[in-house]
């Protein structure tokens, strides 16, 4: 199911709510529609121990913020997800047609892989007791953007939901995540969030 | 004896999982089971035996991941691999010589784990190579047959095909894809693409693996039995996956399993055997029940049937198949000048709008003579492809750009065309053979055109005899028995009309027409055309190649497919016809034109259109004094955030349907290029929107733009800046991983010596580094890159 949340696609075009006006609304609708019938969101986990690395099962994880941000867990889940290639298609054949569509659209597809995201993580947490870490992704601080490949074999996430990355590490189909998400450490404070592992501090996104 | 001669004619049991069994004897997760041929090659052995113990038939060597990419740093190479598996299986097959019936080998075949070009970064000839390599090491160690299993990609599944095909030309082929409960691979195609993709190439046999259980797949299996003409295969996972104590397990056991496969062989499975999750107990239990069953006999279907990646279209009895005409430079100044330039927005957009005008095919044409047909064909199919997922239907009359464009096309192509002269059908059959495709056949020779009927189903007769001596069915076939224009001779559609009523009652083939023809040297020619095609719709037409803008022309078609007694309750008819007159455009300010300039900064784009249309003065007046200070104020007003980026784009999108307009007015050879800017996502990336925001700006204020698209390799934004005197180079790239391909551009750039000035963007920049990389300019936003090359150029932002 394709769920968008609205104040989101238009953070990711660079604005407000309150500042759309009608005919934004319009083509975020729109963008919503297309999504609908192309996006078929899949995703794919693997639930393994954490052990002294920290490794992930067999997977050594590198870099200091993610062994930060997993202490005191004792596992995690290997995650992926895609809106799959036909999001991507229908993204690049909006370049073509209609640009200022395209711009919606990859902003309302890139919340949609975040709702479908959070929509499965919600369910894993149920099972875990509500204790599960946000989503730490090949690339968030210092987590090598390399070691994408070997969480994608980890998952077989290319035999299961179709899920491949390129020489240069970027996930295709290009609207998916990754991540690796503790299982019970220390809870996450309210306001804790993403962008507080990252060095981009100049970023037009940045959530506060 | 070639195990291919038992297909259809003897059941015969594939082996279980390989990777379950791995799995059960240590095989970590992550770790490539494809090098335990080379570390515990005894413990693979002893799999094999106890399947054949079983009772397999067949036995898949442990190569599903043995490909150069997947095997990269492993310190084996996928020859080395490949050999060693077949070698382990065939030794398995010597130690257990008591096995009931007939044992061999299928070398196996997985995906490369990269998605193809356009989508992701592999291009074709490279995945095909990395699949011929492992291939062509296994028939040389003694494998019997190849399978390729678990695709979910067309694309890399015709490459996989082709490279079997390449590599062990004797060797039976089996294809098995993996489809999702709906029915479809991953990139859209479902059972009809599957099989009109497959049976086009050739393959021996084809089928079902892994994603679902027996359960699942049986009414897929269904759907199989009634599309294809092949022998089937099913090799299910052991039912459905869950999770148990952080294992994975599946949720049949082998009685259960044996009795769902028992089902699928009376349903038509002919080859059955397991894939994750299956253990030699399930194929014991499966081999069991089911060796004794003679499946339903496969039966030949004549479907002509052509597809893309993602849609099937058959040319059957009803309406006949809507072919757009339009991709086809012949007549059209602009789409000649694209190609010339290698600017293929233009063609795309004709594409993607003929779809939504309803059309059901593509012809794709790229004939000009002062380029490269070939590699510019290629092109626009791919990119096309990348784009749209209609059939595309591949019109050239050189037979080298015919077979490239063949290859590199992601599905079964409609191919245009071949003749009854001798030399072309030498050319092209064996193209048709290798590739598969539905054949447009003109009814002419080395003789000419047959003024008489009868002389233009001599011809046809000639035309199926010689294609049945490459094994080309006549299924394969749309003929078309040439529209010749009435003007020249009155009795010139009335020939044609009676070509297609006998072609289709005494030959029994689909007709296809290009009907715009017979209209020609007259006036009002889509009355003529639109009534010819109803005609030719009476006597049996079964696809037209035709303007699918021409409203007439659809109308003529809906109309005629209700009276024809196609559509059902007159449904479609009423859909289309029924209520109120559409509105014209619901943007329409009521009561009065609007002008350019408000317009435009509304982001308006019939109305721009409209306003330029209307406005009076020079072209370059109108653009200078209406458009540009709109697009200005729109700028500014971004650069403020009071507008935001979608906002500016509406903005951007409705100059570019003014200028379109304007152009026109313009007149050939007059130029509003300001400057020449050669844009790139660099090399090793593949996010392109913030390219074609930069461009879509830059072309509203006129510089002419040669966008190289994305993952361009530095050495050909050099060449193209050599080529075409660019004064600016833009440079894109989204990640930390592909800034290094940004420095290596730059740098050769800077190396030749190019006159030329670099600007740089991208989310992952900063000023400093792109500075530091030796860039001239930094640009934030798409306003900036316009300001810069403003700047480049020496032209003012705002002229009073």
């Amino acid at each position: 199911m394709i769920r968008i949340r609205t104040e989101e696609a238009f953070r990711y075009m660079g604005c407000t709510e309150a500042n759309a006006d009608a005919a934004l609304l319009k083509q975020l609708s729109e963008a919503e529609t297309l999504l609908k019938s192309h996006a078929v969101p899949q995703s794919t986990h693997l639930r393994l121990p954490l052990t002294a690395g920290p490794c992930l099962g067999p997977m050594r994880l590198f870099g200091a913020d993610i062994a930060r941000h997993l202490h005191g867990c004792t596992a995690a889940y290997a995650f992926a997800a895609t809106l799959g290639a036909e999001a991507d298609r229908c993204i690049a054949r909006a370049m073509r047609s209609d640009i200022s569509l395209a711009c919606v659209l990859q902003a309302a597809a890139a919340s949609a892989i975040e709702c479908f995201c959070d929509e499965v993580c919600a369910s894993l947490a149920e099972r875990e007791g509500g204790c599960l870490k946000s989503r730490f992704s090949p690339g968030y601080g210092d987590f090598p953007i390399e070691q994408q490949d070997e969480l994608l074999a980890l998952l077989q996430a290319e035999k299961r939901i179709g899920l491949c990355a390129t020489r240069s590490h970027m996930l295709t189909p290009m609207k998916s995540v990754t991540a690796v998400i503790g299982i019970g450490g220390t809870p996450e404070k309210q306001t804790e969030h993403k962008c507080s592992t990252c060095g981009k501090l100049d970023c037009t996104f940045r959530k506060e | 004896m070639s195990c291919s001669e038992l297909f259809g004619r003897e059941l015969l049991i594939f082996d279980g999982a390989m990777g379950t069994m791995l799995q059960a004897a240590g095989l970590q997760p992550g770790e490539k089971p494809d090098l335990w041929n080379i570390t515990h090659p005894e413990t693979v052995r002893d799999i094999h035996c106890a399947y054949l113990r079983a009772g397999a038939n067949i036995l898949k060597t442990n190569t599903f991941g043995c490909n150069a990419w997947k095997l990269a740093g492993s310190g084996h190479g996928s020859e080395e691999v490949a050999a060693r598996a077949v070698q382990i299986a065939k030794n398995a097959i010597a130690v257990e010589n008591e096995t009931q019936g007939p044992a061999f080998v299928a070398m196996d075949v997985g995906p490369i784990g990269r998605l193809l070009s356009p989508l992701g970064d592999l291009d074709f000839e490279e995945a095909v190579a990395l699949f011929s390599a492992p291939i062509a090491a296994g028939k040389a160690a003694g494998a019997d047959l190849v399978l390729i299993e678990t695709f979910s990609d067309a694309y890399e599944l015709k490459a996989a095909v082709l490279a079997a095909k390449e590599a062990a030309p004797d060797l039976p082929l089996c294809a098995t894809v993996t489809l999702d409960k709906r029915g479809k691979l991953l990139t859209g195609g479902d059972v009809d693409v599957v099989c009109a993709l497959m049976e086009g190439l050739g393959v021996d046999a084809l089928g079902l693996n892994c994603g679902l259980g027996p359960v699942q797949m049986l009414p897929i299996l269904e759907r199989l039995r009634e599309s294809s003409s092949l022998p089937l295969i099913l090799n299910p996972n052991a039912g459905l996956p869950r999770e148990e104590a952080g294992q994975t397990v599946y949720d049949l056991g082998p009685t259960e399993f044996a009795h769902w496969m028992e089902q699928a062989a009376h349903k038509g499975a002919w080859l059955i055997g397991g894939c994750c999750g299956t253990t030699p107990a399930h194929i014991e239990a499966m081999a069991e029940k089911c060796r004794a069953i003679v499946p339903p006999k496969v039966t030949q279907k004549t479907h002509t049937v052509a597809c893309s990646y993602g849609s099937a279209l058959y040319f059957a009895d009803g309406a006949p198949a809507l072919i757009g005409e339009r991709i086809n430079p012949t007549g059209k100044p602009r789409m000649k000048q694209a190609l010339r330039d290698g600017d293929l927005d233009l063609l795309l957009r004709e594409g993607i709008r003929q779809q939504e005008a309803g059309a059901q095919a593509l012809d794709v044409n790229a004939g000009l003579p002062e380029i490269d047909e070939p590699a510019m064909l290629c092109r626009l199919v791919q990119e096309l492809q990348g784009v749209c997922d209609l059939p595309l239907q591949i019109d050239t009359a050189d037979p080298v750009a015919m077979e490239k464009a063949l290859r590199i096309y992601n599905g079964k192509a409609i191919v245009n065309s071949v003749n009854g002269k001798e030399a072309v059908m030498e050319a092209i059959f064996p193209l048709v053979k290798k590739y598969g495709g539905v054949v447009v056949a003109l009814t002419l020779d080395d003789a000419g055109i047959p003024e008489t009927v009868e002389g233009r189903m001599e011809v046809a007769r000639r035309i199926l005899a010689r294609a049945a001596a490459y094994g080309i069915p006549k299924e394969a076939f749309l003929f078309d028995p040439l529209t010749m224009a009435v003007s020249a001779g009155a009795d010139n559609g009335k020939v044609t009309l009676a070509c297609v009523r006998r072609l289709r009652e005494e030959l029994g083939v689909r007709v296809s027409l290009g009907v715009s023809n017979v209209s020609f040297g007259l006036p009002a020619r889509e009355r003529l055309n639109t009534a010819f095609f109803t005609l030719a719709m009476g006597a049996g037409l079964s696809a037209a190649i035709m303007n699918p803008f021409s409203e007439p022309m659809i109308s003529a078609w809906r109309a005629a497919s209700t009276l024809l007694g196609l559509d059902a309750n007159c449904a479609a008819y009423l859909a289309a016809y029924g209520g109120e007159a559409e509105t014209k455009t619901e943007k329409t300010a009521p009561g009065g034109e609007m002008p350019l300039h408000e317009a435009v900064l509304r982001g308006f784009k019939q109305e721009a259109a409209r306003a330029a249309q209307d406005a009076s003065g020079t072209p370059m007046e109108i653009i200078e004094s209406g458009l540009i200070p709109a697009l200005n104020e729109a700028g500014r007003r971004f650069e403020q955030g009071s507008l935001f980026l979608p906002q500016l784009l509406m903005c951007a999108e409705a100059a570019k349907a003014a200028f379109a307009v304007i152009r026109t007015r313009l007149g050939e050879g007059a130029s509003t290029n300001r400057g020449t800017v050669v844009l790139a996502t660099v090399e090793g990336d593949v996010h392109d929107i913030g390219k074609n925001i930069a461009r879509a700006l830059l072309e509203n204020y006129c510089f002419q733009v040669v966008d190289l698209g994305k993952d361009v390799p530095a050495e050909a934004v050099a060449e193209a800046v050599e080529r075409t005197g660019a004064k600016l180079v833009g440079l894109s790239a989204l990640m930390t991983t592909t800034v290094p391909g940004m420095a290596r551009t730059i740098g050769l750039l800077r190396e030749k010596g190019l006159d030329c000035r670099i600007m740089c963007g991208g989310a992952v920049l900063t000023e400093s580094h792109a500075l530091r990389i030796g860039a001239d300019c930094y640009v934030p936003d798409a306003m900036a890159s316009v300001r810069y090359a403003m700047e480049v150029y020496g032209a003012a932002m705002n002229p009073e």
